[in-house]
């Protein structure tokens, strides 16, 4: 303890001297002709990466653009699909099953690991367009809409459940777990740490509840999904 | 590291300057907040979505042109994705088929659908909505609900047109025709002629000994008021026009004699005795009709028919006063008028204001119901002639077997008997020998499900066997009688209950070995519950009784002389989809038929699919109306290629008697267009012609939890 203590008050000497000698440093000039010699060299510090790729039935994005010097913020917002499946024919009690996949693209790993936010769900209306008679129709209940999508989500790398949180496998839909639900319990660690070239598979269950009715067809419920993978 | 930095700082003067420095450096960062660019954090991040959208199960059908459709066409339209459509799916013609046109609107097909009568079937009616509103009116002929109304009122009002030569309105009560009174009614002729409202001593439009207290417009567009013999015209001045609405009032008193006024107005007036004179009678009332061609009256019109739109007719017991017409006069709305008749007290109102989906399914003078009786087809190719007849309490299950309908049965009293028990090349008599019956039952406990007896009918048979039923614990049984009584019980294998109010469905199967041993089997749910062990194979001098015979559905005489006999000869439940076949089913057989999962498919599987039936008995007709008129009207539906009322392959039979107008099928999920066709059953009336038949339709689709649903209760067949 005593000796930590003589160093500290050490350091800070030092460093008052240290900014001093800078100071003089900066104001003498020799006056003085000296001989010298050169050895010309270079030295190279080259950071490491940390990239993250997703993907979905629609296809694989990337959180930085693939080109020299794109790097800035590293955050994709961009990325096309749907990671709760494309189905557009959902019923109640008939599950949609969709598969996503987050790999660690860049050269170091990742110590602290990998998660997924999920935002708030609104629902919005989505008829049918291709009908001849009711291009137009949706359902009402837009306010109840997204209270009646359950959701299950799998980790297979991991083979727990993520949402819910579960040692093993996802329960059956229901609505205890919706997209309400989850918005509620986010975020969820898919991996606390992550190397350089691995990835982690989700498998996303979604099914319309059967407390659903005919108000909750031609409907839309979506929700913001943000993996980041962090050093 | 720290540890590290003492020991260079302790060993070198210039080190720890220069990590002194770095150190205070680390320390401006922090204060600054630039901890991330010294602290070296990277991440990366994909910002994404996930979108979840649901399906739209939506139907549409078409009739005549007009679409129907189970949801408005709107965003956030979808509610109960239930519409009521003006079309009906009946031509009026009776014996004329009608199309409709089925359209899947949503992104999901069906994955069931079906068409039933969505109510119970009657006459259209004139309600009389006087506070007796006893006297209720029925329309008959070319009289149409739904015509606009008077052009005064600005609710919208509606009337009912009448086509000039064959529509009227009869109305059911006789009464004593008042001395004092007051006729009333808004019409807008569309001819200077014909009868607006009056009274005759007959119920019918034909001659009658009595006929006055008539409102009738003549040649010359004038209003006539008959009373006794006495005839009232309006002035040449008030003539009316055709396309016109006019509110016409009659009155006629004891003491003041009679007027007559057009739109609150009187227009004409008389006093005379005869004026005052009463015709006693007990009549009726007839809207748009009555007897004035070749009566004693003057300015006769040449048709006893209207033509023309009449709404809002009533018949006070009083002579209104003509503060009272006109007061009537100045209502400006239907509903204010209609509460001040209802306030004058009138006899009968009938405000012809609906639009013909009011019902009446009553009793009809001189209509009696169909006594034809249901008929229970046999839908067996082979050759199919065993029809069934239904005797006592038989009902309708709509919930029956493999998406059919059944029969119900109510236990004591209803059966139904076959057709044929002489011998001719299907239906060998002796009974059969090498055979297998086969029916779905649900119950909720113990009797007869069909048998075999030497008698035509339910008396007690000398013969009987070929027996299935439920004995008292919710068995199934099946027994025959080879010398000596036998039966085969699942109880043999399982303790189940199967009078547990669903459906099951049980095969017996009879296989000779030889002359004198054989093989019976018994099978529920596709499942072999009896017969697989010793005891039943049989001995005796035929494997069953050698006798002619016919078969019982819902009866048999099992109940006596058998250990495990039905509580009952009778069938308390439903049964469905019998048949008999001349071989004996194997046990694959018997699973594919329990397999069938629509009445079409096990319609094809036990004639020829799986296996040739000698009867087949589906048991899906409907039940006979309760209302008399209703029970002279059936129909066929053609889906297609097929048949689904009734089922069959291919196309639809000649109306059958017993496809009365109740009843519902399954439609194939393709969604065919649906050919309903017609046909009078039985000897109509005389009474009962001209009545307009009606019942609601629906058409349904439904796809896992969503459904849609189209009504139809605008139309009726004309009888």
């Amino acid at each position: 303890m005593d000796s930590d203590r003589r160093t500290r008050k050490g350091g800070v000497i030092a460093a008052l001297i240290g900014v001093a000698v800078l100071g003089l440093t900066a104001s003498i000039t020799l006056g003085v002709t000296t001989f010298s010699a050169q050895v010309g060299g270079t030295g190279t510090f080259q950071t490491g990466t940390l990239l993250l790729s997703k993907t979905n039935s629609t296809g694989t994005c990337l959180s930085s653009s693939n080109s020299a010097g794109s790097i800035t913020t590293n955050i994709n917002a961009a990325c096309s699909g749907s990671d709760l499946g494309s189905g557009t024919t959902n019923v109640p009690q008939v599950s949609q099953v969709s598969t996503v996949t987050l790999t660690n693209q860049g050269s170091i790993n990742s110590a602290t690991g990998l998660t997924l936010t999920t935002g708030a769900c609104a629902a919005a209306a989505a008829p049918y367009g291709a009908s001849a008679l009711n291009p137009l129709s949706s359902g009402s209940d837009t306010a109840g809409f997204c209270g009646k999508v359950d959701v299950t989500i799998f980790n297979t790398t991991t083979a727990k459940c993520v949402y819910p949180v579960t040692a093993g496998a996802c329960p059956a839909p229901s609505s205890a777990n919706t997209l309400v639900t989850m918005a509620s319990a986010s975020p969820f660690t898919l991996a606390s740490t992550l190397a350089s070239g691995a990835n982690v598979g989700l498998t996303i269950t979604t099914q319309l509840d059967a407390t659903a009715t005919n108000a909750d067809q031609g409907l839309a419920a979506n929700a913001s999904m943000t993996y980041t993978l962090g050093q | 590291m720290r540890r590290m930095r003492r020991r260079l700082a302790r060993g070198n003067p210039l080190v720890s300057l220069l990590l002194g420095s770095f150190s205070l450096l680390g320390v401006i960062a922090l204060l600054s907040g630039s901890l991330t660019v010294y602290g070296g954090q990277f991440s990366g991040q994909i910002a994404g979505s996930g979108t979840f959208r649901s399906g739209t199960q939506l139907l549409s059908d078409t009739i005549g042109g007009t679409n129907c459709l189970s949801s408005p066409n709107s965003n956030a339209g979808i509610a109960s994705n239930h519409a009521t459509c003006t079309t009906y799916p009946l031509s009026t013609a009776v014996g004329s088929a009608s199309t409709t046109t089925l359209g899947s609107q949503g992104s999901v097909a069906p994955t069931s659908a079906s068409v039933a009568t969505g109510g119970t079937c009657g006459v259209q009616q004139f309600a009389d909505t006087s506070a007796t509103g006893s006297n209720t009116g029925l329309p008959l002929g070319g009289a149409t609900f739904g015509a606009t109304g008077p052009s005064s009122f600005t609710d919208s009002p509606r009337s009912v047109a009448f086509d000039g030569s064959t529509g009227w309105g009869e109305t059911l009560s006789s009464l004593v025709m008042p001395a004092n009174y007051t006729l009333m009614a808004w019409i807008k002729p569309s001819a200077l002629n014909g009868v607006i409202l009056g009274a005759t001593s007959t119920q019918s439009n034909v001659a009658a000994a009595n006929n006055d207290r008539m409102l009738w417009i003549d040649a010359a567009g004038r209003l006539d008021f008959g009373n006794d013999v006495t005839t009232l015209r309006t002035t040449a001045a008030s003539a009316l026009t055709s396309g016109t609405w006019y509110f016409v009032v009659a009155t006629k008193s004891t003491t003041t004699g009679m007027t007559t006024y057009i739109n609150g107005v009187a227009k004409n007036s008389v006093a005379s005795a005869g004026a005052k004179a009463t015709l006693n009678y007990n009549g009726f009332w007839h809207l748009g009709w009555g007897g004035a061609v070749g009566s004693a009256f003057s300015n006769l019109p040449t048709t006893d028919y209207f033509a023309g739109d009449i709404a809002d007719a009533a018949v006070f017991p009083t002579a209104l006063t003509a503060a009272a017409v006109t007061g009537l006069y100045g209502q400006t709305t239907q509903a204010a008028f209609s509460a001040q008749v209802v306030a004058d007290a009138p006899t009968s109102y009938w405000a012809l204001q609906d639009t013909g989906t009011s019902l009446y399914s009553g009793a009809i003078a001189n209509v009696a119901a169909n006594g034809g009786g249901t008929n229970f087809r046999d839908s067996s190719n082979n050759p199919g002639t065993n029809a069934g007849t239904g005797a006592g309490g038989l009902g309708v299950d709509l919930s029956g077997p493999i998406g059919d309908t059944a029969t119900t049965m109510n236990g004591t009293t209803g059966w139904i008997q076959t057709a044929v028990g002489t011998p001719t090349a299907f239906y060998a008599s002796p009974g059969p020998q090498s055979f297998s019956i086969a029916a779905w039952f649900k119950a909720t406990t113990s009797g007869s499900i069909m048998g075999f007896t030497n008698l035509q009918s339910n008396a007690a048979p000398g013969t009987w066997d070929r027996h299935m039923w439920l004995d008292a614990a919710g068995h199934v049984a099946f027994g025959v009688y080879p010398n000596a009584v036998f039966e085969v019980n699942s109880s043999a294998t399982t303790g189940t209950n199967y009078a547990d109010g669903n459906w099951h469905f049980a095969v017996a199967t009879v296989a000779p070995v030889s002359a004198t041993v054989g093989t019976v089997l018994l099978y529920v749910d596709g499942s072999l519950v009896a017969g697989s062990v010793g005891n039943e194979t049989i001995t005796g001098s035929d494997p069953a009784q050698v006798y002619g015979g016919w078969w019982h559905l819902g009866w048999s005489n099992a109940n006596n002389g058998w250990t495990d006999g039905p509580t009952s000869g009778y069938w308390g439940g439903s049964l469905g989809q019998i048949a008999v076949f001349p071989s004996v089913l194997s046990a694959a057989n018997v699973a594919s038929l329990h397999g069938a999962s629509s009445a079409l498919a096990y319609l094809s599987a036990v004639t020829g699919g799986v296996a040739t039936s000698n009867a087949y008995w589906p048991l899906d007709e409907g039940a006979q109306p309760a209302s008399p008129a209703c029970t002279y009207i059936a129909v066929t539906i053609q889906a297609g290629s097929a048949c689904i009322y009734p089922i069959a392959t291919g196309a639809c039979p000649s109306v059958p008697s017993s496809n009365w107008l109740s009843m519902s099928s399954s439609i194939p999920t393709a969604l065919p267009a649906l050919k309903f066709t017609t046909a009078v059953s039985g000897a109509v009336p005389a009474a009962a012609v001209g009545l307009h038949v009606s019942v609601p339709w629906t058409v349904t689709g439904g796809a896992s939890g969503f459904s849609s649903q189209l009504s139809h209760n605008s139309g009726y067949v004309l009888l």
